[in-house]
């Protein structure tokens, strides 16, 4: 083998090499002509911003941190290992990760779900009782105003009632399941794609007790009206597809 | 694009081969790092007896690190699969029990916080929103939505990065960035090292050197 500072010598030079690869692409569907495209405000937009009141600043960032850090409320609100943050990625901000500012625009409004016109309050409450797999804090506490809060503030001007919404939701796979369709080979995607983060069974992963990566399915993660109720199954849409379009998996 | 499918096909063929065999034996492990493979540095040489590693040459820290992401990064120099002209002679003769020795040798070591002087206040508060926030509009997820809360590592696949060594960060994301770097499952790495730019790179890396390897704040 190399004398030893000629290895170090090697590496030096291999160390500063300027190789380019090619970029993974963040791969999203089309925005459709006509469509409006919400920037939802970071929260440093928040901290510059001379308008908002340091009251409502404050309100703001609580919303923020309960709907970043849930878990906070295991046993009392939450009965999950989940947080808002796991299905509504980038802080609920991002494009095709389920941004959550529309609920803040678009509703009031009549919901098939329920069956009736809902507020932005029970649409929040709705995540609680669902994906939270827990009970919502009443109407009008500080928790619900703080997250309304928070909404209405990513909604920053935003068109009220807009409807035609570029990247709201998820992007879909379409409503035909196809026919070949199989278990065996669901798995195989599973193990080489998703079971990195999620664990060999969905199960998740955690450090020390606290979530790393959420469970996909069981007591521990949203119940039967989260997201198989709110329709991802039911439109044969798929989780990956918030990984993907987030471009957690190139 | 073929380029990339293949590549993490790869990669996730690797990760469920990785971690095959079980513990190894840390007493046998410390005799291997001081007496090497045989031929070339043996690991003690650059890692330290105490797997401290070192910062201006750009060693990295091994104590206290996920035993079973030791094994695949050695097995990878190995193979080639993860490429450096240093490492991949001096442990192309070792076999898979003695990698599994000298991983559980370094897991076992305690880990002390890093010695650096106090860096730029502004690379440290770019560093910290990157990787405790992110940036999510150019697809930069933050470091500890894998890498765990304190960025500690989660299991064998998401190593820890509080408190390993700043030049090696910072040599990493830039091998990933390039692509001479490649051997991480399912190309995680390097869709987010590629969207990392210069000085965003060396803001990451100085915050999370400084922080505790053991997640204390």
């Amino acid at each position: 083998m190399r004398p030893f500072s000629t290895v170090l010598w090697v590496a030096v030079i291999l160390g500063s090499g300027m190789l380019h690869a090619a970029e993974v692409p963040v791969e999203h569907p089309p925005f459709k002509k006509g469509q409006y495209v919400h920037h939802a405000p970071t929260v440093d937009d928040l901290m510059k911003d001379q308008e908002i009141k340091p009251q409502l600043k404050k309100v703001i960032l609580k919303g923020r941190d309960i709907f970043m850090n849930t878990q906070q409320y295991r046993g009392k609100y939450v009965f999950s290992r989940l947080s808002c943050k796991n299905c509504h990625l980038g802080e609920g901000r991002l494009n095709w990760s389920g941004p959550i500012w529309p609920a803040a625009t678009t509703l009031p409004d009549y919901r098939g779900k329920n069956g009736h016109v809902n507020s932005l309050e029970e649409r929040i409450a709705g995540c609680f009782s669902f994906s939270l797999n827990g009970k919502p804090p009443e109407y009008g506490s500080d928790m619900m105003l703080a997250l309304s809060a928070y909404h209405q503030w990513l909604a920053l001007k935003a068109p009220v009632y807009e409807t035609h919404i570029g990247g709201r939701g998820y992007s879909s796979l379409g409503k035909d399941i196809p026919k070949d369709i199989h278990y065996v080979q669901g798995e195989k995607v599973y193990q080489a794609q998703c079971a990195i983060c999620h664990g060999a069974t969905g199960q998740g992963k955690s450090v020390e007790g606290k979530v790393v990566f959420p469970p996909l399915w069981g007591d521990d993660s949203y119940n039967w009206g989260g997201w198989y109720g709110a329709g991802f199954t039911r439109r044969h849409r798929s989780s990956r597809t918030t990984c993907r379009l987030a471009s957690l998996v190139p | 694009m073929m380029q990339v499918y293949r590549g993490w096909l790869f990669g996730a063929v690797l990760a469920l081969t990785g971690v095959a065999h079980g513990a190894g034996d840390p007493e046998k492990g410390k005799l291997i790092v001081t007496a090497g493979d045989g031929s070339g540095a043996p690991c003690v040489a650059c890692h330290g007896l105490d797997g401290a590693g070192n910062d201006l040459a750009g060693f990295p820290r091994l104590a206290g690190m996920d035993a079973g992401y030791l094994v695949k990064q050695v097995r990878d120099y190995r193979s080639g699969a993860r490429k450096s002209a240093v490492m991949s002679p001096n442990v192309d003769d070792l076999n898979d029990d003695q990698i599994a020795d000298v991983a559980a040798y370094y897991a076992a070591l305690d880990t002390a916080p890093t010695s650096l002087p106090s860096g730029a206040p502004g690379t440290l508060a770019l560093g910290e929103a990157l990787a405790t926030k992110g940036d999510w509009d150019h697809y930069i997820v933050p470091c500890e939505t894998c890498h765990g809360p304190g960025n500690v590592g989660v299991g064998s696949d998401f190593p820890k990065l509080a408190g390993q060594h700043p030049t090696y960060i910072k040599q990493q994301l830039k091998a990933w960035k390039t692509g001479t770097r490649n051997n991480d499952p399912n190309h995680l790495m390097l869709a987010i090292a590629g969207r990392l730019t210069e000085t965003q790179i060396e803001a990451v890396a100085a915050w999370l050197a400084r922080q505790d390897p053991k997640g204390g704040k």
